[in-house]
């Protein structure tokens, strides 16, 4: 009941934050400056964006947080948590935020699925304010390790954190009370960074999904050819919407009823692209984007799934 | 001079990170042919971009024998 008033109140809160940002709006909007602020930087300045949202009661929710361009996901189970990847260095705070606003304090595991900056950039952020487990990250080599200083910072946090360091190997399974997951990717070494991205397939009761990361045409066809069980009910769209992911012969085996694309609103690589929104309508599948439904929550009772979206 | 490191491309753009891990796009048409992935640029005032090669396989070592410390190899 507690949890219940103290969301009336910020709503309340927001609600008057929101008149009043309103209010200002229009009198700049009447005044006819050039610079307006729109909505997302009102919200995102006034942090309410993280309170707005309300999380279905469900054992499983699967967060997709709003981090703009790039990926970051919760799972939440109980009191088992874990996070996939963490998005730019730039979003650190929102992403900090989210998890506090959780009430997380310690991460069971983090899985970074490849080191782009869009997918680590934030992990010594939260590294630094979590207490975290365990790390799996794909298994780079000679040929494709990154010479760049946020994969550096990311191995230094791992290093420092004590947090046991495993590679994501391909056929193992991970389980916690009723939820596992499995790694289905990567099974080859690839030269493109994406192709490397840790795969994982999650499953509760009946519902299950599958976090692809970057992974593109070439991933998805090892991971039809090694047999990977692919059939799921929630996709994340890989590489945040490319046509180069999302072929139509590895949506035909995953078939999600729904796709989630995690990009940012009007992004400069024109993500998610039309032939992936065709391709996963011609698959059959709801879509969800975070450009423009803000974070989505899905829920699972093992059963049934609910989405909740941050913006309607 | 500036010093940026390719750290990945976009279609036409590479996406660079900065000394202090700020991200830029970069036209990858502005930038010497043939550069891949992981590449670090050497940028003057007049715009003239090098290749540090030597740096790059330093880096790529260093941080390899570091991944494979923390994860056991």
């Amino acid at each position: 009941m507690g949890s219940r008033r103290k969301s009336f109140n910020k709503k309340t809160v927001f609600l008057s934050s929101a008149i009043v940002a309103a209010l200002i709006f229009s009198v700049i909007i009447s005044l006819n400056f050039d610079f307006l602020p729109d909505w997302d930087s009102i919200f995102k300045n006034a942090n309410l964006s993280v309170q707005s949202i309300e999380v279905p009661d469900d054992p499983l929710t699967v967060h997709f947080i709003d981090v703009g361009q790039g990926d970051c996901i919760l799972i939440k189970y109980e009191s088992c948590n874990i996070l996939i990847d963490s998005g730019e260095k730039e979003n650190a705070d929102t992403v900090t935020d989210y998890l506090d606003y959780q009430g997380i304090r310690a991460l069971d595991y983090v899985i970074a699925t490849h080191p782009h900056s869009d997918h680590i950039g934030s992990m010594p952020d939260v590294f630094e304010e979590f207490d975290v487990h365990n790390v799996l990250i794909p298994r780079l080599t000679q040929k494709n390790v990154p010479s760049t200083k946020t994969y550096e910072n990311l191995l230094a946090c791992i290093s420092a954190s004590g947090a046991k360091a495993s590679y994501a190997i391909v056929g193992e399974k991970y389980k916690v009370g009723e939820i596992s997951f499995e790694i289905l990717a990567p099974s080859e070494q690839y030269e493109d960074l994406n192709n490397m991205s840790v795969v994982i397939r999650l499953d509760f009761g009946d519902t299950s999904f599958l976090l692809t990361g970057d992974a593109q045409r070439e991933s998805e066809e090892a991971m039809l050819k090694i047999g990977a069980d692919l059939d799921v009910d929630v996709l994340k769209a890989g590489h945040h919407g490319s046509k180069y992911s999302n072929t139509p012969e590895f949506l035909e085996a995953v078939s999600p009823k729904l796709t989630i694309v995690s990009c940012g609103k009007n992004n400069t690589y024109g993500h998610p692209h039309d032939e992936t929104l065709q391709r996963l309508k011609n698959a059959g599948s709801e879509i969800l984007r975070t450009d423009l439904a803000g974070t989505i929550i899905i829920g699972s009772d093992g059963e049934k799934l609910c989405a909740v979206c941050e913006k309607y | 001079m500036k010093k940026i490191i390719i750290d990945r491309f976009e279609g036409d753009i590479a996406v660079c990170e900065c000394e202090d891990c700020s991200m830029i796009n970069i036209q990858k048409s502005r930038l010497p042919k043939g550069v891949r992935v992981g590449n670090i640029l050497l940028i003057d005032e007049n715009e003239n971009i090098k290749i540090d090669v030597q740096e790059e396989l330093r880096r790529k070592e260093q941080i390899l024998r570091m991944q494979q410390q923390i994860f056991g190899d």
